[in-house]
């Protein structure tokens, strides 16, 4: 449906109050069922003025807010107030209701309604009346809000019962609401409700206000099932501690907009990656009103991730088809009989040289496919997958001695394998070829402790340096020590696991020291083990 | 496929058993052909995946090389296809390629590959030595 006239948005439904009825009564029936306003209409239904909760708190008007609320709770009055009591509970709708109230007519157009509400502030409610002036129904600004996201308002006084109410609470609730409602007449002039745009308020204590539609389908959550929560409770909470002081940091206390993927869990479990804007709205004191969280439009983000699949798959086709095909010829050529040794040196350095390219662009590949939404996963044994990577690395490694204890049982895991096998053969052929060269060791351990699993790689080869420590997971640093060894590493092995480690939510570091060897962790969090 | 029972009676004898080599790429497939037959067996080329198919079909190679970015029937819907025919079935595959998607590589082994080479990670000398534990099983 797409309406394009006031009639279209209305609430048809009116509750309505005559002139005759007591302005007692026309209190509670506004706060019980938490209207703004009431259509004071005639026996025929014909519109003769408005009651609203202004009309009634206005300090201009013949009552004022202390006194009203007494009524309401039926408490004794003071002394002094009694004559004004008797006096207030005289008075009809009649003598307090706006008797010129703006309307609408039923066809008014979208863009008149919504004038209507942007020009004038204070106006909350707007009946709609016919060529006869009757009254055919009512559009509040909530309705407009509806319209607009398609969502029922969420005011902040919905859990207060009317007969319970606090002095205080009452002027808040009507300060609040209006605030609120201007606030979200302001978001729609800002023109950022579209639709396919995943959009998130909440307070400055991250308590949700408003999620809309965009949000539900992105997350599974109804707005019912979210409204004053914290993100954290809901979706939130999967990544490392760090970024979420980063980002609190960021727009709570430097007031910047944060912009960042984020890695969070929809209702039925299923992980999903996320670009994340979420900005601070200030007001004219530079205080924060609220927090406005967006997510990029979807259509936009399918676009990207096509180009990447198609980047992906040109590097792996258009470079690795050629570089085999180098790297093959090359091997047919040093087997000919005809090579002189000075030749077959020079053949081997370009073979080297293409091993070289060949290896980055594998690197690269795997870089390319971390964080991949589409990533499969699939359930497998850590342990036997280590085993089969140590078996592998000590062919490629002949002289160096493994050891590797594990205990605690069970070591299943549910993610991407190649991506986790990536990790672990990293570090485990680094320990293998970093180790000592005369007599190499490389000592393993996969435990169980209370907040996870643990993973630790010793290799007794010379240490990583103290001015290369905190380069080492930089992507294309290379360290003298590594130069020598391996001559033809990208630069890119630890930079790679470390961007894997990170996604998944693992830690990653190393310690290393002068005749004590370098020992590198992994420790991966399982929260139900 | 009378057309193949010449040949076929033929190439059998002097070697050590058939390869089809599917492989668009013409460096690739002179270079791995060269290294396959200095090992004895007999091989028999492809540039495209449907003419690949028919030769399969026709002349049951003893092991099938097969790339999966080929014109006309990709390497993967002549896997499926394949894999309809009573020989088929149980027809030995290698993919040789240079796609790695774990996506694909899921899927090849669904439809009986265990093998899947990346063609940048192997030596010829590797692939060789694939080929022949692959006859050894």
């Amino acid at each position: 449906m797409n309406p394009k006239i006031a009639k279209d948005i209305m609430t048809k439904e009116v509750v309505t109050i005559s002139p005759d009825t007591s302005i007692s009564d026309a209190s509670k029936l506004l706060y019980k069922n938490r209207f703004n306003g009431l259509p004071v209409v005639d026996k025929n239904k014909v519109l003769v003025g408005i009651l609203t909760e202004y009309d009634l708190v206005n300090i201009d008007s013949a009552t004022h807010l202390p006194t009203l609320q007494r009524i309401l709770r039926h408490v004794a009055p003071d002394d002094g107030a009694k004559e004004e009591i008797e006096a207030i509970s005289k008075l009809k709708v009649g003598n307090l209701m706006n008797s010129d109230p703006m309307t609408l007519r039923e066809y008014a157009t979208l863009e008149e309604t919504i004038a209507a509400f942007s020009q004038h502030h204070k106006v909350n409610p707007i009946p709609v009346v016919d060529e006869n002036k009757k009254l055919v129904g009512i559009i509040s600004r909530s309705d407009m809000i509806k319209f607009f996201t398609e969502l029922p308002p969420t005011l902040p006084e919905s859990e207060l019962q009317w007969t319970n109410l606090k002095e205080s609470a009452i002027t808040g609730l009507v300060e609040k609401s209006m605030d609120l409602l201007e606030e979200r007449m302001d978001l729609l002039q800002m023109n950022i409700l579209s639709s396919e745009q995943a959009m998130l308020i909440t307070t400055p204590d991250a308590e949700i206000i408003f999620a809309n539609k965009a949000w539900e389908k992105l997350t599974g959550y109804t707005t019912e099932e979210i409204i004053g929560k914290h993100p954290n409770d809901l979706w939130g909470g999967h990544m490392p501690e760090r970024l979420y002081r980063d980002l609190w940091n960021t727009i709570k206390n430097e007031k910047k907009p944060f912009a960042g993927e984020v890695k969070n869990v929809k209702k039925d479990g299923t992980e999903y990656w996320q670009e994340t804007y979420i900005t601070p709205v200030l007001d004219e004191a530079g205080n924060i009103k609220f927090f406005m969280a967006i997510e990029p439009e979807i259509t936009d983000k399918k676009k990207k991730e096509q180009f990447r699949e198609e980047f992906i798959s040109i590097i792996g086709h258009q470079l690795r088809n050629p570089l085999a095909g180098i790297s093959w010829i090359i091997e047919l050529l040093s087997r000919s009989p005809n090579l002189s040794e000075d030749d077959k040196k020079k053949v081997e350095e370009i073979y080297k040289q293409n091993k070289g390219l060949a290896n980055f662009v594998a690197d690269l590949l795997v870089l390319s496919r971390i964080g991949r939404k589409d990533m499969s996963k699939e359930d497998f044994d850590l342990r036997s997958e280590i085993d089969l990577i140590i078996k592998e690395v000590k062919v490629a490694n002949p002289g160096v001695e493994f050891s590797f204890q594990s205990e605690g049982g069970d070591f299943s895991l549910m993610t991407n394998k190649p991506m986790v096998i990536q990790v672990f053969a990293n570090l485990i052929y680094n320990a293998a070829e970093y180790s000592d060269r005369d007599a190499g060791r490389v000592d393993l351990e996969l435990k169980k402790e209370s907040d996870g699993w643990f993973f630790s790689c010793y290799n007794n080869g010379p240490e990583i340096k103290e001015a290369d420590k905190s380069k080492i997971f930089s992507k294309f640093f290379r360290s003298d020590t590594a130069q020598k060894i391996k001559e033809k590493g990208t630069g890119l092995g630890l930079f790679i696991i470390k961007t894997i480690c990170d996604n998944f939510g693992w830690g990653l570091w190393f310690e290393s020291a002068s005749g004590q060897g370098t020992t590198f962790y992994v420790k991966i969090p399982i929260v139900n083990s | 496929m009378t057309r193949y029972n010449i040949a076929e009676g033929h190439v059998r004898e002097p070697s050590r058993g058939t390869i089809l080599l599917i492989e668009e790429d013409g460096s690739l497939r002179l270079s791995l052909v060269e290294a396959i037959r200095s090992e004895g067996f007999m091989v028999i080329e492809a540039e495209d995946g449907e003419s690949a198919l028919s030769i399969a079909l026709s002349r049951h190679p003893d092991l099938i090389m097969l790339d999966l970015l080929l014109p006309k029937m990709g390497g993967m819907q002549l896997l499926k296809i394949l894999r309809q025919y009573e020989w088929g079935k149980t027809a030995r595959v290698i993919i040789l390629s240079a796609l790695s998607d774990p996506a694909i590589v899921s899927e090849a082994s669904t439809l009986g590959v265990t093998d899947f080479l990346v063609k940048s990670d192997w030596s010829t000398e590797g692939i060789i030595s694939k080929i022949k534990q692959k006859f050894l099983e």
